[in-house]
């Protein structure tokens, strides 16, 4: 017999988890494993339990279900069940199994279950992380409003308007804000996609910068330059990554 | 707006045939039944019409920036009383100076010009009056034109406003996870579920009843909140506490309808939604004092929970609600400090008026 599939369910309401746990009761696929109030707790509790199975909430305080999501190296198969429909697009990024809004049926409820277990047993391959989809979609004049960070056990959530710069690094992210710097394993491609255009731009295959912090150009060869930023910092800017910059500031 | 009569070049087409219809007439007159010689009567008739069209233009501005809208009649038929004195002075005078030095020896046209001036007055009173009245006309017919434009832009705008307004006061995530509150507890608690649908229910119709500018007694108003804070106690538990601090003597003071649910869901989701401490919400009401009701509403948040999009919307629409209602631009002031946030509202007790 196949062991049971451990399922973690994360939702800050007590009566949405009641109503799933209920849900879940019988199935003989299923074993809950714990049940988490916000991301914090979530993250602990994917970190100790394993999961092979989410049900996650995604309007959450602190950080929301995308977020904690974005912090993990590896995820297990997602099932979101939320009454905001507007988050369906990005729900897609993470290669969800499903996306269950409020308030649903046994049927329905049962039917993304089912998808699940046969994902799982099927051992298809993991949801694939972040970096490798392809840019995703947000809402529609919707940008990300923060970026939430782990460095070991601390997570930190850093208000887009901080970020100063934002820097490649192999598989890494690193992202610079006066206060200091942070790694998140995320690509370029998903912060430019993601980032107000009107605040940011890529000028460089590695580089993304806020337009605004940037104090003066200086020459560097023939076509491309280098960028000094209110820190201090200096970015290398390509000859494309220039080409934009001289679109957006009209010179 | 300029002169309607260069305005376009129809316009000034037809002013300038008309004058030279009039000096045509006058000429013929002049020359046939008064039998002068035909140059003087063709001078005469030039000098004096010409004249007249270009004060006739001129005038324009004489009505243009006379605010008829802040004088009585009476007033204003004295204005154009004296506008037409000067004006008929000035071209009566011109004219005659102009003719007799063009024709200083010719008696019979002297004798003809003098006893003909009474009767170019009451011409030239006609053909004033004729030109403010088509002046008038004018300006009459391009203010109603703009006042219907205007009156369908503001339409649209009162129709968005509704709309925005409903969709304000029934937040649908509210609404959706409500109910799947309710689908939870039918299995477990159905004693609760149907007390929370009945809450559901009230705060429903309340929010849906269409007096949406008319006033509500304090009492009814706190009801609604109260059943609203009770259906998201159901969904936050122990992170959601309320408190109200009302003295009887305020309950019968009235409030626009809804005016503090929008209020209350900002605290609801700036204060719980974003944190995973208990959250308190207080309301406190005022009247003692000046015969104005003094309401406060407190709730505590996470300074470290990044600022949320959409905020100070709620806030922003219920200052325009109050302004309106009162004409009071301090109705609502807010201030922020290191974990509370509180909204303080004056609402008067006589309404305002809007004058029409």
């Amino acid at each position: 017999m196949n062991p049971r599939i451990k399922t973690l369910i994360i939702d800050d309401e007590e009566p949405a988890r009641m109503l799933i746990r209920s849900f879940l009761t019988g199935n003989p696929d299923i074993e809950i494993v714990g049940e988490a109030a916000n991301g914090f707790d979530g993250l602990k509790a994917i970190q100790l339990q394993k999961p092979d199975l989410l049900l996650l909430d995604i309007q959450m305080p602190k950080i929301s279900g995308f977020e904690l999501l974005e912090l993990l190296d590896e995820y297990p198969q997602v099932i979101f069940s939320t009454a905001f429909d507007e988050f369906a697009i990005r729900a897609f990024e993470f290669n969800a199994v499903d996306y269950l809004l409020k308030p649903y049926s046994k049927e329905r409820f049962d039917q993304a279950v089912g998808k699940a277990v046969e994902r799982i047993r099927q051992k298809e391959a993991p949801a694939p992380g972040l970096t490798k989809l392809a840019a995703g979609v947000m809402p529609e004049g919707q940008h990300l409003d923060r970026i939430v960070v782990r460095s070991g056990q601390k997570i930190k959530v850093i208000p887009v308007d901080q970020v100063e710069c934002i820097e490649a690094e192999d598989d890494y992210a690193t992202i610079y804000t006066p206060e200091g710097r942070y790694m998140k394993q995320m690509t370029m491609g998903y912060f430019e996609e993601h980032l107000d255009p009107a605040e940011f731009l890529r000028v460089h295959r590695s580089h993304i910068v806020r337009i605004s912090r940037i104090v003066q150009l200086e020459p560097y060869d023939k076509d491309t330059k280098v960028l000094v930023m209110q820190s201090g910092k200096k970015i290398h800017a390509s000859k494309a990554g220039m080409k934009r910059l001289r679109e957006v500031l009209g010179f | 707006m300029r002169n309607p009569f260069l305005a376009n070049r129809t316009y000034i087409i037809t002013y300038l045939i008309a004058w030279i219809l009039v000096a045509g007439i006058h000429a013929v007159v002049l020359w046939l039944a008064s039998s002068q010689e035909l140059a003087v009567s063709i001078a005469d008739s030039l000098v004096f019409n010409v004249l007249f069209a270009a004060i006739g233009l001129g005038l324009w501005y004489s009505i243009r920036y006379y605010d008829i809208r802040r004088a009585n009649p009476l007033d204003a038929f004295l204005n154009h009383l004296l506008v037409a004195l000067v004006v008929l002075g000035v071209w009566l005078g011109l004219g005659y100076l102009i003719m007799n030095s063009l024709w200083p020896d010719n008696e019979t046209y002297h004798d003809y010009l003098d006893s003909s001036i009474p009767w170019r007055a009451v011409a030239g009173f006609l053909i004033y009056s004729l030109i403010v009245l088509i002046y008038y006309l004018y300006i009459n017919y391009e203010d109603r034109k703009a006042r219907i434009q205007k009156e369908s832009t503001l339409q649209v705008q009162v129709r968005e406003a509704e709309i925005d307004m409903l969709k304000a006061q029934i937040n649908p995530h509210f609404l959706f996870n409500s109910l799947n509150s309710v689908s939870s507890l039918i299995t477990t608690q159905p004693e609760q579920a149907r007390e929370m649908l009945v809450k559901l229910s009230g705060f429903l119709r309340y929010s849906l009843e269409s007096r949406h500018n008319g006033l509500t007694p304090l009492e009814t108003e706190m009801e609604n909140i109260r059943h609203y804070l009770q259906i998201e106690k159901v969904r936050f538990g122990s992170r959601l506490v309320f408190e109200f601090r009302v003295p009887d003597e305020c309950l019968k003071m009235t409030v626009p309808h809804m005016i503090l649910q929008p209020l209350v869901e900002n605290s609801i989701k700036h204060g719980v939604y974003e944190s995973t401490e208990p959250v308190r919400i207080e309301l406190e009401a005022n009247c003692s004092s000046d015969n104005k009701l003094h309401l406060t509403l407190v709730n505590d948040y996470d300074p470290e929970a990044p600022p949320r999009k959409g905020k100070g919307i709620g806030l922003k629409n219920t200052r325009n609600r109050l302004f309106l209602a009162y004409n009071c631009e301090d109705c609502l002031t807010f201030e922020k400090t290191e974990s509370r946030f509180s909204v303080h509202l004056t609402i008067p007790q006589t309404i305002h008026e809007p004058k029409n």
